[in-house]
């Protein structure tokens, strides 16, 4: 009885918060103050990620963010809004309508530019049993598709964009922000996912169309549970072929791993040393597939590397 | 506001009581000094007293993500005097290394706990052709550059329009003298070559003298209207003082050097704001308002001015009066480097380009 | 290419090697490289101890167990130009 009347009480404060447009979210290790007078954005932000972790207060943000239109005529005619984080100004002024697009991508930067005590990698990265997939993807090799299938078949979603990765223990820490979908795997995904809760989709953004799939509840219940990685697996979508997995070199996956890192060359030989030892302990692999049915089969009988090594 | 700012110029001179801070406290002096570009060296200051475990996990973060990007970026920096060095060799030119690249390769303090953007030397103006050459067939170009700015930097900024290298996207600002040859304040660019000192284990680069360092300092701080990161390059002269003002020697000879240059009254002013606002350890005789030094009233509006443009560049140290102060800063300077037929039409171009460009404005 | 061929900073150097290939980080540079079976071959001997061209070639076809022959001489020529070129190696200076 008390538990439940605490929640309730918790939900009103950020309900109000949000609604005025300034509330506290945290997402992974990071918690992000956003201040905000465009509507629709705390509302489609309350719809993808776990209540929880929207307040009206913390002590202490990792960024504070604001969403607000320009100066100007495009405050009214033709609307736009820009992204600042505390004074600075990443990105150009997009359409109002792409408020949550936006903030997303603007988060992202906040992330990689910012956050520089993690080895961040550009790759998605999944649990299960206590390992982790990572799967670095350059745009179009269909990463976001195949995680926001995986995570809805037994897989927990640790991230979809950025692997965060401990310097002192190798160790993934889960992120689990809402997974960006362009274009037809939006559709597949709805057809994939019945009861899937997504954003308001965005026509005409720079990716095309956009949208996003918030989390599945238990992979935003686990948060606080990072995991050690136990595969390297490069995907690659081609529509027609068949799901195959082959062994890729080590040395190569560590160069290419290497490559896909947002700050490798910012930690060095501890970077290098940190990735190495990820290489050495996990199975590495391309994967190339079709159809999201059957690289859920191929995920479904990965084998975790054996103490001895990989 | 006053008190926003000292918080963070107290940390900068004794990083001791930082790990006591709260939480709400930190979010501020985290978002203050990333602004300031000093929250590096409040990371490395934590560091090497073994308190940045004693600090809060949450902030502990950016200082240990700050303390990540200045090692990187000091790695970058020698590799990078390593090519000119190479570059440059055979020609022969003697390069003086300024600011953060000289303090790197110097050992100074103001070397801990920074972030690079570009690296400054100094050549003798006889040779800028010759360098200009060499480290064109090395990888280094101008690049797209409005012809107004390119003339600007050629005539007015003593230096060659910034080089970018091809490969490595770093940029090198070569300069043949400190200030610009039309300037009210005239100085003999020869002295400062005569003065300057070898380094150690690395042929052919030199640093100013460790007066002329500081005065470099000085003159750039106060006199070329520049305070993006004021506070900073403040603290930087604070620690020179504190480091090379252990000699009881030192200070005598840099009021003496000052008066050498000529650079009397910026060195007044870094001394006072030094002392005022970061607590270097300025002799009494050193601060004296000598002859030379502002009278009574100037001295009081330019602490005002000052004292703002010194803040870190975050809107929690802004108020009403900061816009103007910087405002009339920047023209001062301008008024230093130009004469007035020149100077208001610059100044009009300049307004000019400020509003046609959207204000779209990268990491600081 | 004449001349004794070193290993230019191997205290800057960190390295692992899997299956006869082998991936460098140079903290000098900041650059990080990947040597093909060959390549990986030349690096080791190299820190062995420095040699001119002649000398790797014959330390090589040894370790592998190959005729030392003009390709593979030509091919480990190719092999030290890329490390001197991306600062892997340099000339051992002679002595006076």
């Amino acid at each position: 009885m008390t538990a439940t009347t605490t929640a309730a009480r918790e939900t009103v404060p950020s309900a109000a918060a949000i609604e005025a447009g300034d509330f506290f979210l945290r997402s992974g290790p990071f918690t992000t103050r956003v201040h905000t007078s465009i509507p629709h954005l705390p509302d489609g932000t309350a719809q993808l990620y776990e209540p929880r972790h929207i307040s009206a207060h913390r002590d202490f943000a990792d960024f504070h963010v604001t969403v607000a239109p320009p100066r100007g005529v495009r405050r009214w005619y033709r609307p736009q809004v820009l992204f600042h984080l505390d004074g600075i100004v990443p990105f150009k002024p997009l359409p109002l309508l792409h408020a949550v697009p936006i903030f997303e991508w603007g988060l992202n930067w906040c992330i990689v530019n910012r956050a520089n005590s993690y080895l961040i990698i550009h790759a998605a990265a999944i649990e299960k049993n206590g390992f982790v997939a990572i799967m670095p993807g350059v745009p179009g090799a269909g990463k976001s598709t195949l995680t926001a299938g995986l995570v809805n078949r037994g897989w927990r979603l640790l991230s979809d964009e950025m692997a965060l990765i401990s310097l002192t223990d190798g160790r993934v820490m889960p992120l689990v922000r809402p997974i960006s979908l362009k274009n037809e795997s939006i559709a597949l995904i709805r057809d994939f996912v019945p009861g899937a809760q997504f954003s308001a989709a965005c026509h005409d953004t720079i990716k095309g169309t956009v949208a996003h799939l918030k989390p599945p509840q238990e992979s935003l219940n686990r948060v606080d549970e990072p995991a050690r990685p136990a595969w390297i697996i490069f995907p690659h979508y081609v529509n027609g072929l068949p799901a195959t997995l082959a062994t890729y070199s080590k040395a190569a996956s560590l160069i290419e791993i290497a490559r896909n890192a947002f700050n490798y060359s910012v930690h060095g030989a501890r970077g290098f040393a940190v990735l190495a030892d990820i290489v050495e302990s996990s199975r590495c692999y391309r994967f190339s597939y079709g159809d999201l049915d059957e690289a859920v089969e191929v995920f479904a009988a990965l084998e975790p590397p054996t103490r001895a090594g990989a | 506001m006053r008190i926003s700012a000292d918080r963070l110029r107290k940390a900068l001179q004794d990083s001791e009581f930082l790990p006591t801070l709260s939480l709400s406290e930190w979010d501020l002096v985290i978002r203050q000094a990333q602004r300031a570009g000093v929250l590096a060296r409040l990371a490395i200051q934590l560091d090497a007293r073994n308190l940045l475990d004693a600090v809060a996990a949450a902030p502990r973060q950016h200082l240990l993500a700050e303390r990540a990007l200045a090692e990187k970026h000091e790695r970058d920096v020698r590799w990078e005097v390593r090519c000119i060095q190479e570059a440059l060799a055979e020609s022969g030119v003697p390069i003086v290394l300024l600011k953060g690249a000289a303090y790197t390769f110097a050992g100074l303090p103001p070397a801990r706990g920074r972030l690079f953007n570009d690296i400054d030397i100094l050549v003798p103006r006889a040779a800028l052709e010759v360098v200009e050459q060499s480290l064109r067939r090395s990888g280094w170009s101008i690049g797209d550059i409005d012809p107004y700015d390119e003339r600007y930097y050629r005539r007015w900024m003593h230096q060659i329009p910034p080089l970018t290298h091809w490969g490595r996207r770093t940029t090198i600002d070569v300069h043949h003298t400190i200030i610009p040859d039309t300037a009210r304040l005239d100085l003999r660019v020869e002295k400062l070559f005569a003065a300057a000192t070898p380094i150690a284990g690395a042929s052919g680069i030199l640093t100013l003298a460790p007066a002329d360092m500081i005065l470099h300092s000085a003159t750039h701080l106060l006199n070329e209207g520049e305070f993006a990161r004021g506070l900073r390059d403040l603290d930087d002269i604070a620690q020179l003082l504190r480091h090379f003002g252990r000699d009881a020697a030192f200070w005598p000879r840099l009021t003496e050097r000052a008066g050498e240059l000529d650079l009397r009254r910026p060195l007044y002013y870094a001394l006072r704001y030094a002392a005022m606002l970061l607590g270097a350890p300025v002799p009494a005789a050193a601060l004296a308002a000598g002859p030379d030094a502002p009278n009574r009233l100037l001295r009081a509006v330019m602490d005002t001015l000052f004292e703002r443009a010194l803040r870190p560049d975050h809107r929690s140290c802004r108020d009403g009066l900061s816009g103007t102060a910087l405002w009339l800063l920047y023209v001062r300077s301008h008024y230093l480097r130009m004469p007035p037929y020149l100077l208001i039409p610059h100044l009009l171009r300049k307004a000019y380009r400020r509003t046609i460009t959207p204000d779209a404005s990268g990491p600081g | 290419m004449t001349g004794r061929w070193r290993v230019a900073s191997p205290a800057a150097l960190s390295w692992r090697s899997w299956a006869g290939e082998i991936v460098v980080y140079d903290d000098g540079s900041g650059d990080t490289h990947y040597l093909e079976p060959l390549a990986a071959e030349v690096f080791e001997r190299l820190l062995d101890a420095p040699a001119d061209l002649d000398e790797l070639a014959a330390r090589v076809a040894q370790s592998l167990a190959v005729d030392r022959d003009d390709e593979l001489a030509q091919a480990i020529g190719a092999v030290v130009d890329k490390f001197r070129a991306c600062g892997l190696v340099a000339r051992q200076a002679a002595a006076i």
